[in-house]
């Protein structure tokens, strides 16, 4: 089929699919095919195709859904049977598995719903978290809340939750729909709130408030809110390892605007109910304006550590700023079925103490928010009675004070990978600093910055709010553009140009925050143009506009773009009079970044050290940008592979951090094992070990211990004392993290440094002729993971294979066994960890017969090509060779073993009763002809 | 270290090389990672597609951050060496299964890698290969979204189309594999 008839097919059949009835789509298709009847065939039978399809393709090969082992049934279906439970119809589907009406029957008959979630999560500790909650869970007893019954497992593992059936749609959806008004919406709201209330009496936190988990139902024409999912999320969330990290964002990204700060934080271990009040802000928020603080889409496109830091830091527009917005950029969208002129009217109804309610419920620091949802649902209660609110306008005073906590931010990222955007937070600060100061905010007094940042703030929030009410009706019909904005400015502030200028600005970084980039584009543009206008090009506050509008291309992703707008504002900077500044040093950076980012590294080595330097100079006091930046040197020096450099940075990097940060702060505790990391690389143990040990000290002593981060600090001293000769050294100190971790009560991370601590184990276990001491550690290692994970067989392999080395041959062999009775199920010749170790563990107790038929079977085992090339296996099945070549051939080396062996070499199909060889083995000679063995046997196995 | 970082901000500069580069580094870790895996865990074990491919994302990329698009050539290159393992191990299944061998087979990274019992491998690469030839972008969109686990407005970002085409584009696809699959059952 040639191209052009394809993308015809293509058309007819996506038009034909938005046919409403057959009737229709008969005529379409008999137009546009007309008498080409082989055209309409292919149509035709396209669309039948489409009909039967069902859900052919539909679930990704990747998602866990669909790689449930062969053997087990697909997906749940009506008539299927669950526990208790029948399944009537399914209800919907979702990123967490599938919903489905079912029908209990005993001890009631009645309808339920009944989750399914996602294979993928590991369902014993799902069941588990949920059955710790389960009493809680009881106890909940509110119209509003949909009461979750049971939890259990389905025949392919996959976790189940059922609750009560409720028929409703999304609580957002209903209000567009019913084009609820204001007040409606607000004691919907307020009924949630109560809802929320009452779990957070009972000690049930819902960690996952969103439009999908508040349904409304009709009871008699009067709309319910009921929400859903209690206790749900806590039972199937999973904490960030560094393992999990990015399958976990994965899943994170599905929701990120309802996520508290406090969930988005990396550690995200400490989360009370106030994560939850968080979240209604949010819901309030999307029920008040139709759409989220922050844009998805920017959210989406953003990197991981972006994501977190926009939940964490950015400050969103204010409800009734973002109803504005959206009325006028995108009309129609996200305002479902709102005319403008009601948008307009909304925004004015909203604006005040809506907002400030809205925005203390989702404060960042959740001490500032409302301490109960019976708080938050009061104030909206006095909003709707007239009366005066709780929640206020938050003072400059208090704003100042929060620029100057995020400017701090940075300490959180990541020490050796400083994203560029990263820098974009410090610059937003001094944009406001310096725009309408003219003058450079190092050589200001600080009190004097604080009083111009509080100016310029004022008179920015003013303008802003101006904007928004000088005749919207009429601003809106100009759908905001520039130069209106411009003429509202300039009618306010007359000809002070700056003001003008800098309030361009600063809403253009409010606009950037929002998602709306053209526009924001379009106002830099504007605000640059008339700083140009007043001062010439070679102004200082050309070169910072420039760098703003550099940044937003950043966010764009236009890396070409904010390269050439770097540049330039680099370029009038040092023009200046006084280039040596901070301003030039923060360009710098970020120019650096971008360079970075294709490859460019030569010049950004070059750009960072001036930077560097520059800062050193004109703001010693500010010790952490330059440790920051120091940091990003490094990167760029590894990068470019200038080891030597990187090498001789190390010392001063590493002063500059300690400088920077508080002694035991965990973020040195970071810096400590990358850097680490580096030494090892180079077989430096001595630069290494001393760093690690320190990182390990601070990350175990944290308030909140790291343990996350101390398990890469254990596996580099793994690495350090293992070159040393003492792999067993890291074990104590292991096992010291693991006991910090069972104490957090974070069972998926103490798993995670079980997980580690039996790897030590393991690593330990597997030599031979370690002294005895070394195997005692490891079996106590062992025995403190076990206790977590009896079900293990890993674990309960380096258990027996330590009892052998510590010659308990009894206990040796029992262990083993019932490893081997779980892992013969799984591959029909069993393990080689486990077989070895049988094998020699029967020679040990002188069962010639047992011993040799293990060894047999080890052999077979070892056919596995998995197993073959696996460092591991080979080196414990050379050890079993070893010791029963050479004891067995010494001890009972008689003619029936060269008979076997006789009978091998003329039968190939001997080769599964592969004999012992005579005289002693080394592993390596083990090696070849006997894979040559191996081989024939594969090749033979088919045959018999 | 520096290798994919820079592989990726050449393929988003439209570099054909870096492009087989990045498929050639992200299928040898995967397949390598898939083999370790199986060693090193107990066997029997069934590995998780989405799991293995995040770990290679982790293990090549580190916790660098990566920018949407250069994350959108990843997954890709992931998906087409996802596919590539995949139909592999089910061609190797099918050769035996019609070679009347007995049970006893080497096992490779694919067999444990469980696809869906739904779809033949075999037959929806064919069809995929045939698609591929009229109609390049839509096989890649399938490829994207079913190997790759994108959504399809995920799938369409990297594809650089809007997300109301990939939805169309989608949908013909489907009906289009699903119709050549049956033809040739």
């Amino acid at each position: 089929m040639s191209n052009a008839r394809h993308d015809r097919l293509e058309e007819i059949f996506s038009a034909a699919l938005q046919c409403e009835t057959a009737a229709e789509r008969a005529a379409f298709l008999d137009g546009v095919c007309g008498a080409d009847v082989e055209l309409r065939g292919q149509v035709d039978a396209l669309l039948a195709a489409h009909d039967r399809a069902g859900e052919f393709l539909d679930s990704p090969i990747f998602d866990a859904d669909a790689t449930v082992v062969r053997s087990l049934p697909g997906p749940e279906g009506p008539g299927t049977r669950i526990g208790r439970y029948k399944i009537l119809q399914s209800i919907g589907e979702g990123g967490f598995g599938s919903v489905h009406m079912a029908e209990q029957e005993e001890p009631v008959r009645r309808k339920v719903a009944l989750k399914i979630i996602k294979l993928g999560m590991d369902t014993k500790q799902v069941i588990a978290r949920f059955e710790a909650e389960r009493q809680a869970l009881a106890l909940m007893d509110h119209p509003n809340i949909a009461r979750v019954f049971d939890a259990g497992a389905t025949e392919t593992g996959r976790p189940y939750f059922v609750m009560e059936l409720v028929r409703g749609i999304k609580i957002t959806e209903y209000c567009d729909q019913n084009r609820l008004s204001t007040r409606a919406r607000l004691e919907l709201f307020i009924q949630v709130c109560r809802a929320v209330q009452h779990a957070h009496q009972k000690g049930i936190i819902h960690r996952d408030l969103k439009p999908g988990n508040v349904l409304v139902t009709l009871h008699d024409g009067v709309p319910v809110p009921k929400v859903i999912d209690f206790g749900i999320a806590k039972a199937t969330s999973q904490r960030l390892t560094d393992k999990t990290l990015f399958t976990e964002f994965r899943q994170f990204i599905g929701t990120p605007e309802y996520m508290s700060p406090d969930q988005a934080a990396i550690s995200g271990l400490d989360v009370d109910t106030r994560t939850d009040i968080y979240s209604l802000g949010v819901l309030l928020y999307e029920l008040l304006t139709g759409t989220t603080p922050f844009d998805a889409q920017t959210l989406r496109r953003a990197p991981d550590d972006e994501i977190r830091r926009i939940i964490r830091e950015v400050e969103p527009p204010k409800p009734s700023t973002r109803a504005h917005t959206l009325s006028q950029s995108r009309p129609g969208t996200a305002m479902a079925g709102l005319r403008q002129a009601e948008a307009a009217a909304l925004s004015r109804s909203i604006r005040g103490e809506l907002d400030w309610i809205v925005m203390k419920a989702m404060e960042k620091d959740r001490t500032r928010r409302y301490d109960t949802a019976s708080d938050l649902a009061n104030d909206v209660q006095r909003y709707l009675n007239n009366e005066p609110v709780l929640a206020g306008p938050p003072s400059t005073c208090y704003r100042v004070r929060k620029f100057v906590c995020r400017n701090r931010a940075p300490v959180l990222a990541s020490a050796l990978v400083v994203a560029a955007l990263v820098g974009g937070l410090a610059m937003a600060t001094t944009f406001y600093l310096r725009a309408s100061a003219e003058r450079d905010a190092a050589q200001l007094a600080k009190a004097r910055a604080d009083q111009e940042a509080a100016r310029s703030q004022r008179i920015a929030d003013f303008l802003q709010e101006l904007l928004v009410s000088t005749d919207p009706d009429q601003a809106i019909a100009h759908n905001l553009d520039v130069a209106r904005i411009e003429a509202t400015a300039r009618e306010v502030f007359g000809e002070d140009h700056a003001t003008v200028a800098a309030t361009l600005g600063s809403r253009a970084l409010q606009l950037q925050s929002a998602g709306a980039l053209e526009l924001a584009e379009r106002l830099y543009r504007e605000s640059l143009r008339i700083w140009r206008e007043r001062g010439g090009d070679n102004n200082i506050n050309v070169a910072a506009t420039l760098r703003a509008l550099g940044i937003l291309q950043l966010s764009k992703g236009d890396d070409r773009a904010a390269e050439q707008t770097f540049r330039e504002s680099i370029r009038i900077t040092r023009a200046l009079p006084n280039p040596e500044s901070i301003t030039l040093a923060e360009t710098l950076a970020l120019l650096a970044g971008v360079l970075g980012n294709r490859g460019a590294y030569a010049e950004a080595v070059d750009l960072l050290r001036e930077s560097i330097r520059m800062r050193r100079t004109a703001a010693p006091q500010q010790r952490l940008q330059v440790a920051i930046t120091s940091s990003s040197l490094a990167n760029m020096l590894m990068l470019g592979g200038r080891e030597t450099e990187f090498a001789e940075l190390i010392p001063e990097l590493l002063e500059t951090w300690r400088q920077a940060l508080p002694a035991g702060s965990p973020a040195l505790g970071r810096v400590l094992t990358e850097l680490a990391r580096f030494h090892l690389n180079r077989n430096d143990l001595a630069g290494a070990e001393p760093l690690l040990r320190e990182a390990l000290e601070i990350f175990m002593a944290a308030p909140d211990p790291s343990v996350t981060h101390a398990c890469a600090a254990l596996r580099g001293l793994a690495v350090v004392l293992e070159r040393r000769d003492d792999p067993a050294g890291v074990i104590p100190l292991a096992i010291q993290a693991l006991e910090v971790a069972r104490r957090g009560e974070n069972e998926p991370l103490a798993r995670d440094v079980a997980k580690v601590l039996a790897n030590f184990c393991w690593n330990v276990a597997k030599l031979p002729r370690r002294p005895e001491a070394e195997y005692q550690t490891a079996l106590r290692g062992i025995e403190t993971c076990r206790t977590q994970e009896p079900e293990d067989y890993a674990q309960l392999n380096t258990l027996g294979v330590l009892q052998y080395r510590l010659g308990q041959y009894a206990d040796a062999l029992s262990t083993l066994r019932r490893c081997d009775e779980f892992n013969s199920q799984q591959n029909e010749h069993g393990h080689p960890t486990d077989m070895a170790f049988i094998a020699m563990t029967y020679q040990r107790l002188g069962l010639g017969d047992e011993a040799r038929a293990a060894l047999v079977r080890l052999r077979q085992a070892m056919q596995n090509e998995q197993f073959a090339v696996d460092e591991d296996c080979r080196r414990v099945a050379g050890e079993a060779e070893a010791l029963l070549g050479t004891e067995g051939a010494r001890s009972e080396g008689g003619p029936e073993g060269r008979e076997v062996g006789a009978a091998m070499m003329s039968s190939p199909s001997g080769a599964l009763f592969l004999p012992r060889e005579r005289g002693a083995r080394t592993p390596a000679q083990w090696r070849s002809p006997a894979r040559r063995v191996l081989r024939a046997g594969a090749a033979t196995c088919g045959a018999l | 270290m520096s290798d994919i970082t820079q592989i990726l901000n050449q393929v988003s500069q439209g570099d054909r090389q870096a492009a087989e580069r990045l498929l050639s580094a992200v299928y040898d870790e995967l397949r390598h990672l898939a083999a370790s895996k199986l060693a090193r865990e107990k066997p029997g074990q069934t590995l998780q597609p989405t799991a293995l491919v995040h770990e290679t994302y982790l293990r090549l990329l580190g916790d660098r951050p990566v920018r949407w698009d250069n994350r959108g050539h990843f997954f890709a290159a992931a998906a087409e060496a996802m596919r590539r393992i995949l139909v592999e191990a089910a061609r190797r299944k099918a050769r035996l299964r019609h070679g009347g061998g007995r049970k006893r087979c080497t096992l490779g990274e694919g067999d444990a890698i469980v696809a869906p019992d739904s779809v033949d491998l075999v037959a929806l690469d064919e069809a995929l290969e045939k698609l591929a030839n009229d109609d390049p972008t839509k096989a890649q969109l399938v490829k994207l979204r079913y190997f790759g686990g994108l959504t399809v407005e995920q799938a369409g970002e990297v594809l650089g189309i809007s997300r109301a085409t990939a939805d169309r584009y989608w949908r013909f696809a489907r009906a289009w594999l699903y119709n050549e699959i049956r033809k040739g059952e």
